[in-house]
């Protein structure tokens, strides 16, 4: 992977990890700053422009690394966290909340990781013999940049030995190989977000195309690897009942049901202060115009569409997986 | 449009040549040249001078959002030979608390370093920042209309721990140092310009707005909000595709409103792609 520049903390110099991060990718300049906020938070930045070619930042993460949840995200288990050992993504899915809530397109890489274990640690000795999930993808795509962050070495061998600790690797990658290369663990779930094709081909650019996704899916349920299915955001178009028919089919006759952890749904929606964001940066993007409107602070479909979206498709992955797996976003 | 603010007259004068500036007045001791696709504006030394002299550039020249806006001039550094040209990469100023980071979204041909903009001239070289008198002023100031994707400053080293400035300092030489890498500073600002597109209109609604008012009469707010959504529809649709404004002459003011939305809302999602 090439950069123009990258930047780093001083306090993150001397890091074994920025050290490994310097092997791995080629770059033409070097910049330090006293914090990562410098580079990533100021006005005067444009997310769109600098999508073009995003640098690279490295830090180290502090403050609250482990949140809860927001209300209405979760998969059943007794409590559910997110963190994020990355900002931004490598890919560029036009209806991604990122794009409207950071003002930088550049990654921040979080290089210490054993920090992160220490805080899902103490979480778990406040919470004993209970099931904490814990979401990796939330700010990030889990596994797209692994060959330059090492995040899943790392963290596959650290949940393996707690068994009530759940891990997910939200994901759009079909870069598997560290799953691959050990032995399933149960307690760990990679969930590929999923849309039909058109949908895909027309919002979700640089990322592989679906069939690559499920293939890679279907390769780790072969290796016995739980798989997630994430259908959020659901996108309306004109054919979008017979589309989405279509590819719950093609979803199931690609996966064993057996290995399928769980599945969400949830059709498009935002935040209406991010949702302005990435409407001005995408002015001319047809899912920010049509059929939508601004309910109790939220933009989404209007009328009942997308509850009808939900609905329809949720009708459509339980007639496969059944309803106890089956989880709907609202947040 | 690429938009040059100089220090000095002898810093601009290989550019104002290149591209074929012409004086175009003052704003007060700010002296201004334009072109068809260029302008510049050399202001004086200092980080003041270099802010009001961006400002006056903008407001007086015919801008547009994806502009290249750059500080060309001279710098000291300890250790980098005379001649030098560098591309900064963060600026900082002993009178501000805030450093700013210009961004950079093409390779550089220019040497990457930090720019101090210090108030004073000094031979006291920081340790690998380079020393000047304007980027900081020009940074602050481009930052009111712009990004920091679009603004960039490129500095030659002019002076170093070897060669004082007192010694090296002779206009045509500095005028000679940026003609020396005149031909890097364009190919980088036309690199930058073609990266920096911002999206267009597809056609546009003035027509259909003109009429709209004419019919009724519409408080400021639903100007605002008709202003808006008539954007939209221009982003969305050809002329081909805009409905003809007669068409809404026989319409009532909400019946206009619903056709607008009923024309958005059949913009789908391209799945054709």
């Amino acid at each position: 992977m090439k950069f123009h520049r990258i930047y780093v903390e001083e306090a993150a110099l001397s890091h074994a990890r920025f050290a490994a991060l310097r092997k791995r990718i080629r770059f033409d300049d070097q910049v330090v700053c006293q914090r990562y906020g410098e580079i990533f938070n100021p006005t005067g930045q444009n997310f769109r422009l600098q999508k073009q070619a995003p640098s690279i930042i490295v830090a180290l993460k502090q403050g609250q690394r482990v949140l809860p949840t927001p209300p209405g995200y979760g998969l059943g288990a007794d409590h559910h966290f997110y963190f994020s050992h990355m900002l931004n993504c490598l890919y560029d899915c036009r209806y991604c909340f990122l794009q409207g809530m950071y003002r930088s397109a550049n990654y921040v890489y979080f290089a210490n990781f054993e920090d992160f274990e220490s805080d899902i640690d103490a979480i778990l000795d406040e919470h004993p013999g209970q099931s904490c999930f814990f979401f990796s993808g939330y700010d990030c795509d889990s596994l797209a940049m692994e060959s330059i962050t090492g995040f899943a070495d790392r963290f596959l061998p650290f949940f393996a030995e707690r068994p009530n600790a759940w891990l997910e690797l939200r994901t759009k990658s079909v870069n598997i190989r560290p799953l691959l290369e050990r032995e399933a663990i149960p307690n760990i779930v990679t969930a590929f977000s999923l849309n039909p094709d058109p949908v895909a081909r027309s919002l979700e650019h640089r990322a592989p195309p679906l069939e690559a996704r499920l293939s890679a899916a279907a390769k780790l349920a072969e290796a016995g690897w739980p798989i997630g299915l994430r259908l959020d955001p659901l996108i309306y178009f004109p054919d979008w009942e017979i589309e989405y028919k279509s590819f719950i089919n093609q979803i199931f006759s690609s996966l064993p049901v057996d290995h399928i952890h769980s599945a969400t749904i949830g059709s498009f929606r935002s935040p209406k202060p991010i949702f302005k964001r990435m409407e001005s940066l995408y002015p001319e993007e047809p899912l920010f115009a049509a059929n939508l409107q601004e309910r109790n602070g939220s933009v989404g479909y209007r009328g009942d569409i997308g509850e009808t979206m939900e609905t329809r498709v949720r009708a459509l992955v339980s007639e496969n997986l059944g309803s106890d797996r089956i989880f709907t976003c609202s947040s | 449009m690429i938009h040059f603010i100089t220090a000095l007259h002898c810093e601009a004068r290989p550019i104002i040549e290149r591209y074929g500036l012409k004086a175009a007045g003052n704003h007060g001791r700010v002296a201004l040249y334009s072109s068809d696709n260029a302008s510049l504006a050399v202001s004086g030394v200092g980080l003041l001078q270099s802010a009001i002299a961006t400002t006056a550039l903008k407001d007086t020249s015919e801008t547009a959002e994806s502009d290249v806006w750059m500080n060309i001039g001279v710098c000291g550094h300890r250790s980098l030979p005379i001649g030098e040209a560098i591309l900064a990469n963060r600026v900082s100023s002993p009178l501000h608390r805030e450093s700013l980071y210009p961004r950079l979204l093409a390779k550089s041909p220019f040497v990457q370093t930090g720019i101090e903009t210090i108030p004073e001239p000094t031979s006291d070289y920081p340790e690998n920042d380079a020393v000047e008198m304007e980027a900081y002023g020009f940074f602050q100031a481009c930052l009111h209309f712009t990004t920091l994707e679009r603004a960039q400053a490129i500095k030659i080293v002019s002076d170093n721990a070897n060669q004082n400035a007192e010694r090296t300092f002779n206009k045509d030489w500095i005028s000679q140092m940026v003609a020396n890498h005149l031909d890097k500073i364009e190919s980088f600002a036309q690199e930058l310009h073609g990266l920096v597109r911002d999206p267009e209109s597809k056609s546009s609604t003035d027509k259909l707005k003109a009429a709209l008012l004419s019919n009724h009469h519409y408080s400021v707010t639903e100007q605002h909000h008709l202003q808006s959504r008539l954007e939209k529809l221009a982003f969305l649709l050809t002329a081909d595709e805009l409905p003809d404004p007669s068409e809404f002459a026989t319409k009532t003011k909400a019946g206009a409103a619903e056709a607008i939305e009923a024309l958005i809302n059949d913009v789908a999602v391209d799945t054709r792609k």
